[in-house]
């Protein structure tokens, strides 16, 4: 038989490891980010959404192994984070929404589709991880603890 | 010494179950062969010059920049070989790991040298950005290098027993409860 328990801590390092690597790129461009005009917070936000792909890797990796490996009592931790990041996310789609109309005033022809067809996968992203935040935090407070196939 | 059998009780019995489980093979290796091929691409775009620094510096970090991808796949491979129960594959993934992680820990040697030299041609307008890129695809490699070993020394290790050890209890596949877990 193969001993798939010891692969647990592996997949909660791999989901550290993608989960640093976004980190870091979206950290890298901080210091450019002016957050003080429409712009600077829209193209951060933007940047943010590219990258949820790996973020939602991680995060699916890193509950695998917690479950996995039966860690319970991290559960409660890991379903707070995820409500204030769903929570968080939600709450940015009104800021978003906001500055992207600002910006678009200022725009006409391709470009503002192109602008246009940038902002509705943005709030979809965060309409969406934001609404499974929620539901994840939720059903890691009020699940039975089992663990995970 | 009696020798592991090549392939061990499946963790999957369901016959359509396996054959969608075998999918993530096909899917692990077209995402490695995928991201190979882009980064060929990206690297071959422009006239290579191995023998500068600033080219072979480049393209460790261009590598270095696709580790999650690599990850991922990684992931996906080892998922199926588990429930396959394909012990052969596993063995040969953790083989491929040790000699990933040689290759990339010279690499990364090799990286470290030539920022030695590529620091100096940098303009002051852009040596923030430079070194806290240089920081991210070191740790990164070494972070690699390191669960590369990991997988390594786990896919020998949860290998090396045989049949009739262990059977029946794999929560992280089967989804059976850990005795007291959480009670």
């Amino acid at each position: 038989m193969i001993e798939a328990r010891r692969f647990t801590p592996l997949l909660a390092a791999v989901g550290i490891v993608i989960l640093l690597q976004q980190g870091l790129d979206v950290a890298q461009l901080l210091p450019s980010t002016d957050f003080a005009t429409p712009a600077g917070r829209v193209r951060q936000l933007f940047a943010l959404e590219a990258r949820s792909p790996g973020f939602l890797v991680a995060d699916f990796l890193l509950l695998w192994a917690l479950l996995a490996a039966g860690l319970f009592p991290l559960r409660r931790a890991a379903a707070v984070t995820h409500l204030l990041v769903g929570l968080g996310l939600l709450a940015l789609i009104p800021i978003f929404l906001g500055d992207a109309g600002r910006l678009i005033e200022g725009m006409a022809g391709g470009e503002a589709t192109a602008f246009r067809v940038a902002v509705a996968r943005t709030f979809s992203v965060l309409a969406a991880l934001g609404t499974a935040g929620l539901l994840a935090g939720r059903f890691l407070l009020v699940e039975r603890p089992r663990t995970l196939p | 010494m009696p020798r592991a059998p090549n392939t061990a009780a499946p963790l999957i019995s369901s016959k359509s179950a396996r054959r969608l489980i075998g999918l993530l093979y096909v899917a692990g290796a077209v995402v490695i062969a995928d991201q190979l091929a882009d980064l060929a691409a990206s690297v071959l775009a422009k006239n290579p010059t191995p023998a500068l620094a600033s080219w072979r510096f480049g393209v460790f970090g261009l590598l270095i920049s696709r580790s999650s991808v690599f990850l991922i796949a990684d992931v996906m491979l080892f998922t199926a070989a588990i429930l396959l129960g394909h012990r052969k594959m596993i063995r040969s993934l953790g083989a491929l790991h040790f000699l990933a992680a040689l290759l990339l820990f010279a690499g990364f040697l090799g990286f470290a040298l030539d920022w030695a030299e590529v620091r100096l041609q940098v303009p002051q307008a852009g040596v923030r950005n430079f070194q806290y890129s240089t920081f991210r695809a070191g740790l990164l490699a070494l972070l690699v290098v390191g669960i590369s070993v990991w997988s390594g020394i786990v896919a020998f290790k949860a290998t090396r027993g045989h049949g009739k050890q262990h059977r029946g209890r794999s929560p992280l596949l089967t989804g059976t409860q850990r005795e007291g877990a959480g009670e």
